[in-house]
Formats: structure tokens, C-alpha cells, sequence
């Protein structure tokens, strides 16, 4: 007796898939996830009690601003059919070239809305710029984007250190690896509720909640957008219709590369108002951000939306790990067995599968 | 076919003489696709060692019904019998177990494997060592038996559509099938060609074996059926002896009206040769995926309101000469010259613009999964026409557009935001046709324009590249099918291993003399 697989593409996906796919995928994790965490011996309705609390708590909305951004920046890239895995990198890009800035070329008696400006603008050009470093490679000689965008994240991450360990470490900060605070003219302002000072801070949030908007519009409603998805979708008609898909391939790599810069400007001018170790200032926001495009099923709104849920996930593992002593790592087994149900929802809403058992 | 099984049950339907030496049955089957009823309790049967033609217009639901046959698709309702016994086809490897195979009418193959590879992919019993050098022998003899010209070790994606319907005829002589099903397969064969299949399929028929054929062609209906079953619109219209069957008959029951038949041969028009040059290409040579000489320094040019056919079989540099006219390809040597202007002072996007192209393969022309009104304005989309604000795509433009194109072509589509990938294969060439002629480009280079097409769309399509000409401009028709070259090219030339041999102007042309070309490439006394 042997078992048979075999798949069969659908005519047409099921319906509300768009929908489905992602909330089921979310209701599978959670369920796994609880019964994993059951099993190491925490009450089950803790966790979604974390979850419940996170949902409303500032602290989400804080991983959420870098989450929402590079997700929205690798919707883009994705639906060229690009694919950037860089986003680490472009995080620790953006990062570096505000902090650099903000140490030694901004005037402490500048004001603060032009130096906000003009560190925007820094963190943006650094982070696309890496991203043009693939994306030309890619679009010159092939090089492989998801090798080439993966080394420079190790890249990005050894210049940040060496900088912190070695020639930006501060003189005020007892040896610790780590730059001196910013100037306060540079600092971003964090929102504060009563006499409550929460992390979040306030411009990023803004550009966060904005620029899903307008890469909507960008990828629907303007001629690059149409090229990004002819791209994408069919490459030859790219080239049939005189689309350059190497303009294509830069454009998307300059944008996602660019916004996952302005999240590092946000999190070493709006939280930390340091450079610190790139273990700390990425985080993992680059690697968590796919799933954030992939939930947001490559739509710059849905990876707002996604943004914010892995977010509240990212939260609660560090509410979790605080009353619960098991390890951050576990919410990490969340998002993976996200990103697993994910893609077997979408696939099999694409195909029908055919199990038999054949005597 | 409903009389026939009326109180009738499966169990002893084969005891029914009726049925006696049935192969194939396939009772009251239903399909929907969203809403649309594909097939409408349709039944159908075939016997041993029969030619069964399924004749219908575009969308009559012919693929469909086999597609199910085949495991392709799932029946909504209705139920298949295998010689008397009630069988559940849920996969292309559940028919290939019963011995159903199906030669699609566009090919399903990996396309970075080589032809040998895709062929031993499909042999179940395969073991687990590599066995495609014997594969590869057996192909050359299968090959070289029905006269099909066939390398075992070229990659898919280096051959043309008919060498990867010839990959597909094979597979299914390899598979050793009881139930071959064709899916017009000698649309692209020179006649003799077409004699080779027919031959083939006789000889698998005094196997015992039963073939479906389908076709939209009545004289082949007539010429190689035994039995016919006309669909229209989803439902069997009748079946019938092929024998009782006239021309007249069935096109009654094709299209439910009589119809007359006007296959008026276009007029040639002796071109003023002083009428300027919309096309002049000079000892052109072009390589091919591989780096070999694909087209062989040819020189040809195209007048104003002319239309030039290019026939040949497929593989013989046809692609390679229109990829570097179209500017997809680079040419290692020779000049080409649109209006007077060379090739390189056009930029990628105007060069778009002055050449309307039908290529080949039609899926590289439109996008599948945007909706017709995305894929109409594949070339225009950043023109001052449908650009607003400098770089806003006006849709609701584009949208009205595509409803014309769909209207004035007859596209068979619900709506302008139908995807292009669920339309048919004779609906995608009509789209592309349609966006093509609607540029209004001084040249259109069209390749194989009415492959997938129905009796009246080729109509259709012949009258619409007709009359662009009339206005003035030039046609580069390349066609596998020597009578569409003969019926509507003013000159014609034969393409054969990357040379050009001239024909003259279609009066002139001896076409026995130009089979032999397209085939030899030389005259075979």
C-alpha cells in the first residue's frame, strides 16, 4: 500500500483567499503557538491574554513604525519580483549614515525640523543606495538579489560595530559599545500620554502611517507602478512592451531599500538617540518585515495592516519573557509558524490537493 | 446522446448493443467556470479503433470536455466509464493509468529540460536510474518513423510551438495509450506534414486504439472522422457518421443557422515599387539562444500597403528574424531600416511603437493575471493619451478603451476587468491582434495570427490585416500554414535553416515548389 500526493492547480483561487489566507494563517499560528507554550508548562490563557493587552499598548505601536516600513519597502521589491532580503541591512544603513550625521555634521543650534530633515533624507539615500548596490549588480551582470542583498546585511552589520566598538565609541559612555547621545536638536519626539513617555516616536509614526498610502497609489494608480507589476508578473511582456526591466529593478530596490533606512533613522533618533550595537538597532526588524509583506499579501495596505499585528507579536513575546520567564525566542516560533501556515493557506488556495491511498 | 442513455443504467448500459466496443464514455457531464456553463450535460462516446472528431466555434466547450477526460479538469457533475467500468480521473496521472493521453494544444513541458527529460518525466514506470539515453534512442525511432524532425536533447525552451506539439504526439506513442486525444494538432503542419498525422492516427486507429481529435476545421472533420460530434455552446448538438455527414450539415450544426460560405481570396495588388519602403532589411544575420547562426544574412523589404509572407516551418530562424526586427534580439550583422530610418535611431520604446507584433507565443504579449483593460494599454501607458498629471495611469480610459477592443474584435469576455488569463488562447491572439492594429503602427509582423482561432474569427482576422494594408501600411505575415501565406501575402518568400528563398508575387508563386522549399529547402527534383 503506498500513499499518492499529488496537486492540481485551481481554475481560479478560492474565493475571499485575500482575506482568508491571512487571518486563518494568523488563528493556525496562534492555536500551535499555544499549545507549544502549554507544553512548556504555561497556563494557555496567558498568552492570549498577553495578546489582548499588547493589541492596545504603545509598545507595539514602537515595532510596529520599522516593521510597517520595511514591510511596505519589500512589498514593493516582492511584487517586481525582487527579491530583497536586505532589509536588515538597509535598516543598519540608515542608521549609520543619521547617526554619523547627527555626530559630527549637524550643528547642535540647528533647527530641529530642518536637522529631522535633513537626517530623513541622509538615512533614505544610504538605505537605497544599498539597495541600488543590488539592484544594479542584478540588473548589470545577474547577480542573484537574495545573495547579494543577504551578505551586505553582515556587511552593514560588521561597519556598525566596528564603528561602536572602535572609532565612534563614546567618551561618555564607560566603554560600553555604544556612541555618544545625539545632540537633543536632533532627537526625534516621542509621544508622551499624561506623564506617560512611551517610545514611540511621533514623525516616524507619521511617515509609517503615510507611505503605505502613497505606495498604494504608487503601485496602482502611476505608470511606475505598472511597470513594477508587468515586471513582476511577466517579464517578457516587460520586454515586449519596452519596459525597461532594469529601471524596474533599481526603482524597487531604491524604494525598499530607502524606507527600511528611515526606519533605522527612527530607531537611533527617536529611541535610543545613540548608535548602539546592529544587533540591537536592526533587531530582526529586516528578516521580520517579509513576513509583514507576505502577510500584507505584497499590498503596501495590507503590510500596514500586517505591520502592526507582528508588532503586537513582537510585544507580547517581551511581555511573555517577562512574566512567564520563558525565553523571547518563543515568539519567534510565532512568527515561523505564521510564515508556515502562510504560505500553505496560499497555496492551497491556488491548488487542490489530492491525497490517495493506492493498495 | 440523451436518447440513447435514457433508461439506460450504468450497470448494463454495456450490455446495450449500442455501446458494444465502447472505450470511452463519458455520461451527462456538467462544468461551470464561475457561474458559466463550459458544458451542459454533455455525453459522449468513443469506440475502439475510431477517429472521433469533437467540431465546435471557439468556446464551444471541445477542450474542456477532453481537459476532463484527460484529469485536467474536475466534471461538476456526470460520470466517466473506461471499457464498461466506472472510473474517477482526478489527475493527468490518473488517465495516464488508464491509458488516456493528451496532446495538448499548447503544450505542457519544463521548459529547461530537454525534450528526452520532459518525455521520461511522464513514463511512470520509470526507474530510479536515469534511463533518458534509451528514451532518447526510442525517440529518434518513433521520430523517425512518423517523419517528425525531432532532437532528443534540445532544451523546450529552444523549440518552436510545433516542435513541442511533436514532443507531445511522441509522449503519447510512448506512453502506449488507448485513448490518444488531440487537440487541433495539424493547425501548423505543411500538408504533408498533416498527411503524416493523419497516417499516424490511422495506424493507432487499426490498433484498436480510439483518437479524439478535435479541430474547428470541417475538411478535416470530413476527411479523416468516422464519427463527429458537434458542440455548440456547451451542449452536443448531434453525432454523426462522418460518412452521412456533407460540409453544409455541419456548419448548420456549428453555428444553429446556415451559413455561406464566402472564403473570398483577397485581391493582390501589384504594388507601385516605387511606393516607399516601410521595411528594408540588408544582409541581416541573427544567432539564436545558442550562439549559432539562426538567420543567414537575408535581405528583403516590405512597400507600403503590402503585406509580405514569410512561410516556413517552425525552427527555421523565423523567430530570431522578427525578435531582432521587434528589437528583442541583436543582430551580429546587417542593417535594418524602418521609414527610412535605421534601426539603432528609434529608442526601445518608439521602436515599440512603429512595429506592431503578434509573436508566437501569445503569452508573451499580455500579462495573465491583469485584467484586460491593464493589458490593453501595454504599449500606451505612459503616452500623453492615458497619463494624467504627468505620471497618473487614467484607467477609466483604459477601461473604455478595452470595452471597444473587446466589442470591435469580438473578444469573448465578460468585461473589460476579466483577467487575460482566463481567457482562451483564440481570445488572447484577438487582444493582442486588437491593442496591435489599434496603435495604428506603420508595420505590423504577425506570426502565426490565427493559430487558435475558429473559421470565422481567422475570417475576421484576415479581412482586419487586409484592410490595415488597404490604409497604407506594410504586414510581415510569418505563418507555418502555407494557405494563409498564399491567401493574403502580395509576396511571399519561404524561410528555410536562416535563408530566404524568394517566391515572387503570389500569382506567380508554384506552390508545390514552395512545400518543397518550406521542407527541403531545395527543390526536390
Amino acid at each position: 500500500m503506498k500513499i499518492e500526493l499529488s496537486i492540481k492547480r485551481r481554475p481560479k483561487e478560492l474565493p475571499y483567499s485575500n482575506v482568508i489566507v491571512p487571518i486563518g494563517s494568523i488563528i493556525i499560528s496562534l492555536i500551535v503557538s499555544d499549545i507549544l507554550l502549554v507544553l512548556s508548562g504555561v497556563d494557555p490563557m496567558v498568552f492570549f491574554i498577553v495578546l489582548a493587552d499588547s493589541f492596545l499598548s504603545f509598545s507595539s505601536i514602537r515595532y510596529a513604525i520599522p516593521l510597517i516600513l520595511s514591510g511596505v519597502g519589500l512589498a514593493i521589491a516582492y511584487k517586481a519580483n525582487v527579491w530583497n532580503i536586505g532589509a536588515e541591512g538597509q535598516i543598519l544603513a540608515g542608521a549609520l549614515a543619521a547617526s554619523g550625521m547627527a555626530l559630527f555634521y549637524i550643528p547642535p543650534d540647528m533647527n530641529p525640523i530642518s536637522a529631522a530633515v535633513i537626517l530623513y533624507v541622509i538615512g533614505f539615500s544610504a538605505g537605497a543606495g544599498l539597495g541600488l548596490v543590488a539592484g544594479i549588480l542584478k540588473a548589470r551582470f545577474d547577480v542573484n538579489e537574495v545573495l547579494s542583498t543577504l551578505m551586505l546585511n553582515y556587511i552593514l552589520m560588521q561597519i556598525v560595530n566596528y564603528l561602536v566598538y572602535g572609532p565612534w565609541r563614546g567618551v561618555r559612555e564607560y566603554g560600553y559599545p555604544r556612541t555618544d547621545i545625539f545632540p537633543d536638536n536632533v532627537w526625534l519626539p516621542q509621544l508622551i500620554i499624561g506623564d506617560m513617555r512611551t517610545t514611540v516616536n511621533i514623525p516616524t509614526l507619521v511617515i509609517s502611517l503615510i507611505v503605505p498610502f502613497l505606495m498604494y497609489f504608487l503601485l496602482f494608480k502611476t505608470k511606475w507602478g505598472y511597470e513594477i507589476r508587468v515586471v513582476g508578473s511577466n517579464p517578457n511582456a516587460a520586454e515586449y512592451g519596452g519596459i525597461s526591466t532594469g529601471k524596474v529593478i533599481a526603482l524597487t530596490m531604491t524604494i525598499s531599500g530607502g524606507l527600511a533606512g528611515i526606519a533605522g533613522v527612527g530607531e537611533v533618533l527617536g529611541i535610543y538617540r545613540q548608535l548602539i550595537r546592529a544587533e540591537r538597532v536592526s533587531a530582526g526588524f529586516g528578516y521580520t518585515a517579509i513576513i509583514v509583506a507576505w502577510l500584507g499579501k505584497l499590498n503596501p495596505i495590507g503590510a500596514l495592516i500586517a505591520g502592526y499585528f507582528i508588532g503586537v507579536l513582537v510585544s507580547a513575546g517581551y511581555t511573555l519573557q517577562i512574566i512567564s520567564r520563558i525565553s523571547y525566542g518563543a515568539i519567534n516560533v510565532v512568527t515561523g509558524i505564521l510564515l508556515l501556515s502562510l504560505i500553505s493557506l496560499d497555496f492551497i488556495s491556488k491548488y487542490k490537493p489530492i491525497v490517495k491511498v493506492v493498495k | 446522446m440523451s436518447r440513447m442513455s435514457r433508461g439506460i443504467t450504468p450497470q448494463n448500459l454495456f450490455f446495450n448493443q449500442e455501446y458494444e466496443g465502447t472505450l470511452a464514455y463519458m455520461k451527462d457531464i456538467s462544468k461551470s467556470f464561475y457561474g458559466n456553463k463550459a458544458l451542459d450535460n454533455v455525453s459522449f462516446n468513443l469506440r475502439k479503433g475510431e477517429i472521433h472528431v469533437i467540431l465546435g466555434e471557439n468556446g464551444a466547450g471541445k477542450t474542456t470536455l477532453v481537459k476532463i477526460l484527460a484529469g485536467l479538469y474536475s466534471p461538476d457533475s456526470g460520470e466517466i466509464f473506461l471499457e464498461g467500468k466506472k472510473v474517477n480521473i482526478e489527475s493527468t496521472r490518473d488517465a495516464i493509468k488508464y491509458g488516456i493521453a493528451m496532446v495538448n494544444q499548447y503544450p505542457q513541458l519544463v521548459e529547461e529540460l530537454t525534450v528526452a527529460d520532459n518525455i521520461s518525466l511522464s513514463l511512470s514506470n520509470i526507474g530510479l536510474f536515469n534511463q533518458t539515453s534509451k528514451i532518447g534512442e526510442k525517440i529518434i525511432e518513433i521520430s523517425e518513423r512518423y517523419g517528425f524532425r525531432i532532437q532528443p536533447w534540445k532544451e523546450i525552451m529552444n523549440l518552436s510551438f510545433s516542435e513541442r506539439q511533436r514532443v507531445e504526439i511522441i509522449k503519447a506513442i510512448m506512453l502506449d495509450a488507448k485513448v490518444i486525444i488531440m487537440d487541433e494538432p495539424t493547425t501548423l503542419l505543411t500538408t504533408k506534414e498533416r498527411r503524416l498525422i493523419y497516417q499516424f492516427m490511422k495506424k493507432a486507429k487499426a490498433d484498436g486504439r480510439g483518437i479524439i481529435l478535435i479541430t474547428h476545421k470541417l475538411s478535416e472533420a470530413l476527411e479523416i472522422a468516422d464519427r463527429i460530434t458537434v458542440l455548440r455552446k456547451g451542449k452536443v448538438v448531434d453525432t454523426v457518421d462522418a460518412s452521412e455527414a456533407t460540409y453544409e450539415t455541419l456548419m448548420e450544426m456549428m453555428f444553429g443557422r446556415t451559413v455561406t460560405i464566402r472564403e473570398k481570396i483577397l485581391k493582390g495588388r501589384l504594388v507601385n515599387t516605387t511606393s516607399p519602403k516601410v521595411l528594408e532589411i540588408s544582409d541581416l544575420s541573427v544567432k539564436d539562444n545558442y550562439g549559432r547562426l539562426a538567420v543567414n544574412c537575408i535581405s528583403f523589404h516590405i512597400h507600403k500597403g503590402e503585406i509580405y509572407g514569410i512561410a516556413g516551418i517552425a525552427g527555421n530562424g523565423q523567430i530570431e528574424l522578427v525578435e531582432a526586427l521587434y528589437g528583442l534580439r541583436k543582430a551580429v550583422k546587417g542593417d535594418i531600416k524602418i521609414l527610412g530610418r535605421s534601426h539603432g535611431e528609434y529608442s526601445k520604446k518608439e521602436l515599440k511603437r512603429v512595429i506592431g507584433y503578434i509573436p508566437d507565443k501569445i503569452q508573451d504579449a499580455v500579462v495573465l493575471d491583469m485584467p484586460i483593460y491593464e493589458n490593453s494599454i501595454l504599449k500606451l501607458y505612459d503616452t500623453r493619451e492615458y497619463i494624467r498629471n504627468k505620471f497618473i495611469i487614467d484607467y477609466d480610459k483604459a477601461v473604455e478603451y478595452s470595452s471597444q477592443l473587446i466589442k470591435n474584435y469580438y473578444i469573448a469576455a465578460e468585461g473589460p476587468d476579466v483577467h487575460a488569463g482566463y481567457l482562451s488562447g483564440g481570445n488572447l491572439q484577438k487582444l493582442v491582434l486588437a491593442r496591435e492594429i489599434s496603435i495604428d503602427p506603420p508595420l505590423i509582423i504577425a506570426v502565426n495570427p490565427t493559430r487558435a482561432l475558429d473559421h470565422f474569427s481567422t475570417e475576421f482576422v484576415y479581412e482586419t490585416l487586409y484592410k490595415f494594408k488597404e490604409n497604407g501600411k506594410a504586414v510581415l505575415l510569418i505563418s507555418e500554414d502555407k494557405d494563409e501565406v498564399l491567401r493574403l501575402s502580395d509576396r511571399i518568400s519561404v524561410m528555410f535553416e536562416g535563408k530566404l528563398i524568394e517566391m515572387g508575387r503570389r500569382e506567380d508563386v508554384d506552390v508545390d515548389l514552395m512545400e518543397d522549399y518550406m521542407i527541403r529547402g531545395r527543390n526536390s527534383d
